[in-house]
């Protein structure tokens, strides 16, 4: 028996706000906003997984499978607020590996 | 390659102009409008000429009456390009679907009001004739997720059922009051997902059906335009 391997979607993302936040606090705000937009069973499909977070630069690369980008751009879109403060999430780039992204 | 427009930027105060409009092209609209006061409207005119970015006139029109509505319409229909009539009773929703003056219908983002007054299938059935246009604003559903949320999306969600039925244009606007309220075209465009749009359509309601609407009404603005379909080529001297 074989398994299809599973495609993911990288994203570099940046952070607008006042404020300047933690990755755990930016992590927590997007799986929050899955699991207010599609639930558990949203969150288990799109798997999202931080890769990395730049404080100083507020910038970040987020991972999820390939067929459900869409939800993983519109919870990032969706998140308005951490720590009470007023933020925008924009999404600067996505690629299928690190590597492209990063270039 | 897809023109992206928003257009409706309504910021809350003259200062922000600047930055949004910046962040707007930086996100990489090519077209925007904003309503706002006409002084305010001249020095976002010379920020979109040094950026390169299309400002399109904007109005919002919030009649109380059909009367009002009517006289507003005779007022400003010729002195701006594209013309909203934010809809709060159903009198002005019922004149508003059916003047052909109107390029665009918007809706109280206050549950309220909109589980009164919203795009019901008779609107679509006016609108289908008149050949207005149906917006949501995204700024309206940007809030934390609750019951009152929930419902508000439930009404944008039969809203643009009623709209695909009839072949209205939808059209998929920021409603941003501040830069923190702006998202890229394409992050605005997923977040139609949640009112039962496909990624194609909502990808048409912030590209191709704001451009057709603005292009079509700076035709019938311009000084050659006769009737629809109909212009003037060529003036003889006498």
């Amino acid at each position: 028996m074989t398994l299809s391997r599973i495609k993911r979607r990288y994203l570099s993302f940046n952070i607008f706000s006042d404020e300047v936040f933690n990755e755990k606090e930016v992590q927590d705000a997007v799986f929050e906003s899955i699991l207010q937009l599609y639930g558990l069973k949203g969150l288990s499909l799109i798997a999202p997984t931080f890769i990395e977070f730049d404080e100083k630069e507020q910038r970040g690369i987020i991972r999820c499978t390939h067929s459900y980008l869409r939800l993983m751009r519109a919870s990032l879109a969706y998140v308005t607020s951490i720590r009470g403060s007023e933020v925008s999430i924009i999404v600067k780039k996505i690629s299928g590996t690190i590597k492209s992204l990063k270039s | 390659m897809r023109r992206f427009a928003d257009l409706h930027l309504k910021p809350r105060n003259p200062d922000e102009i600047s930055s949004m409009l910046n962040l707007a092209h930086e996100l990489g609209y090519r077209r925007v409008a904003v309503s706002s006061d006409k002084k305010s409207l001249l020095h976002a005119q010379s920020i979109c000429n040094k950026i390169g970015l299309d400002l399109v006139s904007r109005i919002d029109l919030t009649p109380a009456n059909d009367k009002e509505l009517t006289s507003l319409l005779t007022r400003f229909r010729r002195s701006v390009e594209i013309l909203a009539i934010i809809c709060e009773t159903k009198p002005v929703l019922r004149q508003a679907s059916k003047d052909h003056r109107v390029d665009l219908l918007n809706f109280s983002p206050m549950l309220k009001i909109r589980s009164q007054v919203f795009f019901d299938h008779q609107t679509a059935m006016l609108a289908s004739q008149s050949n207005c246009s149906y917006e949501i604003n995204v700024s309206d559903i940007l809030h934390h997720i609750d019951a009152h949320t929930a419902r508000l999306l439930y009404i944008i969600r039969l809203e643009l059922e009623n709209a695909k039925k009839k072949s209205i244009p939808v059209i998929l606007s920021s409603g941003a009051v501040s830069k923190l309220q702006m998202r890229e075209p394409r992050g605005t465009a997923s977040l139609a997902e949640l009112i039962g749009a496909t990624e194609e359509e909502a990808l048409k309601m912030i590209s191709d059906n704001p451009n057709r609407l603005v292009d079509r009404n700076r035709e019938k603005l311009s000084s050659s335009f006769v009737s629809p379909g109909l212009r003037v080529v060529k003036r003889h001297d006498s």
